[in-house]
């Protein structure tokens, strides 16, 4: 921020001609000249009014009184006795100009006196005329001029012209030379510095301090250019703090990306840990699965042939039962077992789908046929609304059985004796399709919902001991459901049963039947 | 200056007219006269209010300025005393037929004069 000099601004216009180089100067004496000189004339015309009236007074003081003395001194004498003396008191008139003649009179006759003498006005021109009495029948007759005052006006109408028009003459000198200095040097000093901001920008005080409107709008425009510079400087900081701030947001970033790397890495490492452990844990379990199904197996078909005493009666009746108890058990183990390891294989992503069309309404009833003898004992009626007719759907059919039985035999378990479950096919949102297994038995708290989701996970130890069950069907179904794209929504109440929808995909359904 | 120089040239008839130098003209010698008819031994005898003396004076100059008071008239002459002190009388005259009297005059006092002025009674004729 500096002050400008005074510099020649950009197309310099020191070759023209000057009206063309002060255009506003040349406004201003357009309306000054006229102006004044409107002004002007009656100003004149008053003082040469006032020195006309100044002259004529003179004249009048001097012509009436030079009369009226020489009047006087005619007066007394008797002109006619002395004829030489009337001439010698007129002669003092004829050094006044003013005078043209004059003639003393007694009575009507001849002049006794006359100027210029021996003739007195006769032939004179008839201009003014002063009679003035001179004695006992005496009078003075004398004509005068008033040629001086038309004089005395043409040369104060002259001189008045003449130092007007030089006043006016030396007004406008004056005025170019003040519009100049006063007008014509600050305006140029303040172009040059608006030139110089608006093409380079810098911001420069025009720097001249005078006291009049042009100093005004002046030192507006230095305070407007002062404003303009802080504001860019308040600018420029804050551009530099915003330069820091994307900086450090830069760097924090980075380090951000940095930890997620690290977070990521150390997750991933985590996870490979974790399926290192579950992968270990399934081969455990399969490994342990088929170690147990093995002497299982023989168990199972041993305590068969022992309960159906096909090499021979057992004797004791009592060993019948307990083979036939040994068969059962041998039986939910084997269940318990199977559920396990599938478990362990949709956990370990070791189970693949092997999806085909499935008739919705088949399966429906080839997983209510599966349970119908459990449910016979337990006194329980199955329900087939046919809600799966004309459906097909994309499903790995046994494991999605497995799924479906998995809750039924769960309806079938906790419903009394006397009471009805029922497997149906409805309509899910999104253009999917739920197969729904409904019982009026025990239900749950909202509560014992996610207890009862989880593996083993039985609400009440009671039950166990109540219902028979490893607790493993409603999670056995989740991850199979999950393993189909699918979700378990169960919606309970505690006394009022359990409903249970196993929601599957809009991509599962080939063909929709009429689902109810 | 063309605008101006109208404008001067416009006003300069009523300026210069005649009849009011013949007026003064008249008014002067008159006022002259009249000091003339006035004087004893030369000199013009006037009564000064202020000390209640009568002074004998010497004429000396006419003041052209002429002051108008309605259709009078009021005319200054300036006169010397006999120990060369200036006094001055202004002299209040109207006209009579084709001629102008002297009906009052007054010694080294312009008071009255003055405040006629201030009232607006009295202006320099034209």
């Amino acid at each position: 921020m500096a002050a400008i000099g005074l510099t020649k601004g950009r197309g310099s216009t020191s070759s023209r001609f000057w009206p063309q180089r002060y255009p506003l100067l040349v406004k201003f004496l357009e309306i000054l000249t006229p102006l004044f000189l409107v002004l002007s004339a009656p100003s004149i015309n008053f003082l040469v009014h006032l020195e006309l009236r100044q002259d004529q007074e003179v004249l009048a003081a001097r012509i009436g009184n030079q009369a009226a003395r020489i009047a006087v001194a005619l007066g007394r004498y008797d002109l006619a006795s002395m004829p030489r003396l009337g001439p010698d008191l007129l002669a003092p008139l004829a050094s006044d100009r003013a005078f043209l003649c004059a003639e003393v009179r007694k009575g009507e006759g001849d002049p006794i006196a006359a100027l210029p003498p021996g003739l007195g006005c006769r032939g004179a021109e008839i201009d003014q005329t002063l009679t003035l009495p001179a004695g006992p029948g005496q009078r003075l007759t004398i004509r005068y001029t008033d040629a001086e005052l038309k004089d005395g006006w043409f040369l104060a109408v002259t001189l008045a012209l003449s130092v007007v028009g030089l006043a006016f003459f030396f007004a406008i000198i004056a005025s170019v030379i003040g519009f100049r200095l006063i007008v014509g040097r600050p305006l140029r000093a303040f172009l040059s510095a608006i030139r110089l901001n608006a093409e380079s920008g810098e911001r420069r005080h025009v720097g001249l301090q005078t006291r009049d409107e042009l100093g005004t709008v002046i030192k507006a425009y230095d305070a407007m250019v002062q404003h303009e510079a802080e504001r860019e400087a308040a600018l420029s900081l804050a551009n530099e703090a915003l330069s820091d701030s994307e900086r450090n947001l830069k760097e924090l970033n980075h380090a951000l990306e940095k930890r997620v790397r690290d977070r990521t890495a150390d997750l991933d490492a985590q996870r490979k840990l974790a399926e290192a452990v579950s992968e270990a844990k399934s081969r455990f379990l399969a490994m342990m699965g088929h170690e147990l199904l093995t002497p299982l197996n023989a168990i199972i078909g041993f305590s068969e042939i022992m309960k159906s005493q096909l090499l021979g009666p057992l004797g004791t009746p009592q060993y019948v039962d307990y083979s036939e108890e040994v068969h059962g058990s041998s039986m939910k183990l084997l269940g318990i077992i199977n559920d396990v390891l599938t478990l362990s294989k949709v956990e370990s992503a070791a189970q693949a789908l092997k999806s085909s069309p499935v008739e919705a309404d088949l399966l429906i009833r080839e997983c209510l046929a599966a349970i119908a003898s459990t449910a016979s004992k337990s006194g329980i009626e199955l329900v087939d609304r046919a809600t799966g007719r004309g459906t097909t759907l994309s499903l790995d059919a046994n494991k999605f059985k497995r799924a479906l039985i998995a809750l039924l035999d769960n309806a079938v378990k906790f419903t009394p004796a006397g009471g009805r479950a029922e497997l149906r096919l409805e309509a899910a949102p999104q253009g999917g399709i739920a197969f729904v297994v409904a019982d009026r038995g025990r239900g749950m708290t909202p509560e014992e919902i996610p207890i009862a989701m989880s593996l083993f996970g039985q609400v009440d130890d009671s039950l166990t001991r109540q219902y028979e069950g490893s607790g493993l069907g409603l999670p056995l179904a989740k991850s199979l459901t999950e393993l189909h794209g699918g979700s378990l929504a169960i919606e309970s109440a505690f006394g009022h049963g359990t409903i249970v929808r196993v929601l599957l995909p809009k991509d599962r359904v080939i063909q929709i039947g009429t689902p109810s | 200056m063309a605008l101006a120089a109208v404008g001067v040239l416009s006003g300069a008839p009523a300026a210069v007219a005649v009849e009011t130098l013949n007026e003064k003209v008249q008014l002067q010698a008159a006022m002259q006269q009249y000091i003339d008819a006035q004087s004893i031994d030369g000199r013009f005898l006037a009564l000064d209010q202020k000390s209640g003396e009568v002074r004998g004076l010497h004429l000396t100059t006419a003041h052209p300025e002429i002051m108008r008071m309605g259709n009078n008239f009021v005319l200054c002459f300036d006169f010397k005393d006999d120990q060369g002190k200036t006094a001055n009388v202004d002299f209040y005259m109207a006209r009579k037929d084709d001629s102008y009297v002297v009906f009052h005059t007054v010694l080294g006092d312009h008071v009255m004069l003055k405040g006629l002025m201030k009232d607006g009674k009295i202006s320099r004729m034209e």
